[in-house]
């Protein structure tokens, strides 16, 4: 997944890593941070889990592995919901160009099994008229943001 | 992320299907209506015994579909797979979309603060 940002990366770095800047953009519409436990050092834990107004929780936790400021985050994840637990390996790289950034993230599951399984646990059966031109370019892209 | 209800094996089975080129322009053929297996196989430097194999795997996934006339069994493309599996990308893309929408509005923020460093409180 890549995105762009009009501000330098430092100030990005910051907002990923700041526990009080993350609690006032990472929080999406109707969730709110239940814990936000960001231990920013290597071999430090972090959980980062939300609420939503019916009760239900989500959440992802795990442990830092690489960090180097301000450019890049390695570290090892795990879906709260997830039941086989299985451990992905997150890395955040943000490159900087005349003081905008560029976010890059990706995810390596460590197999196929474990992709599918993550895939199988964010849906519901609900149906929308699909654009086949836009799926296949978000799949074209996916494919090359997911290591 | 965004955790809903456990997803059908049809979504799986969709993004496998889905996750290779040939299959992917079989079906965006498709989508301008049904064709034969030669007509398929055409565009590629490919068998037809090739396209066979890939043209199961979209049957297996509910993507495709064949038609009953013995001589021609023409491929149908079946739209409700996809549809899923755009309402969860869907989904998924609102989701982040939502939360670096907030980080833009932060980050606006933040700038003229580094830059009257003496004078703002943050």
């Amino acid at each position: 997944m890549t995105r762009r940002f009009d501000a330098p990366r430092a100030l990005v770095y910051d907002c990923y890593t700041t526990t009080e800047l993350l609690k006032r953009w990472m929080q999406p519409d109707g969730w709110t941070f239940v814990h936000c436990d960001n231990d920013l050092s290597v071999g430090g834990a972090f959980h980062w889990r939300w609420r939503n107004a019916q009760g239900h929780e989500m959440g992802i936790h795990g442990v830092y592995r690489e960090i180097m400021p301000p450019q890049r985050i390695m570290r090892a994840e795990i879906f709260d919901l997830d039941p086989t637990q299985s451990e992905s390996l997150g890395t955040l790289s943000l490159e900087e160009d005349n003081r905008k950034t560029t976010l890059t993230i990706r995810v390596l599951y460590p197999s196929q099994q474990a992709r599918d399984q993550a895939l199988k646990s964010c849906t519901d059966k609900s149906v929308v008229t699909a654009k086949l031109d836009t799926l296949l370019a978000e799949l074209e892209r996916m494919q090359t943001s997911a290591a | 992320m965004g955790y809903g209800m456990i997803a059908s094996d049809r979504l799986d089975a969709t993004f496998i299907a889905l996750a290779d080129p040939t299959r992917r322009a079989i079906i965006a053929r498709l989508a301008s209506g049904d064709a034969s297996v030669t007509e398929l196989a055409a565009p590629f430097a490919m068998s037809q015994p090739a396209i066979s194999k890939h043209l199961k795997v979209l049957e297996r996934a509910g993507l495709v579909s064949r038609g009953r006339d013995a001589q021609r069994r023409p491929c149908r493309l079946e739209g409700k797979p996809l549809e899923a599996a755009n309402e969860w990308l869907e989904r998924y893309a609102k989701f982040w979309e939502n939360n670096f929408q907030r980080l833009d509005a932060l980050l606006n923020e933040m700038k003229p603060a580094r830059k009257k460093p003496a004078r703002q409180k943050r």
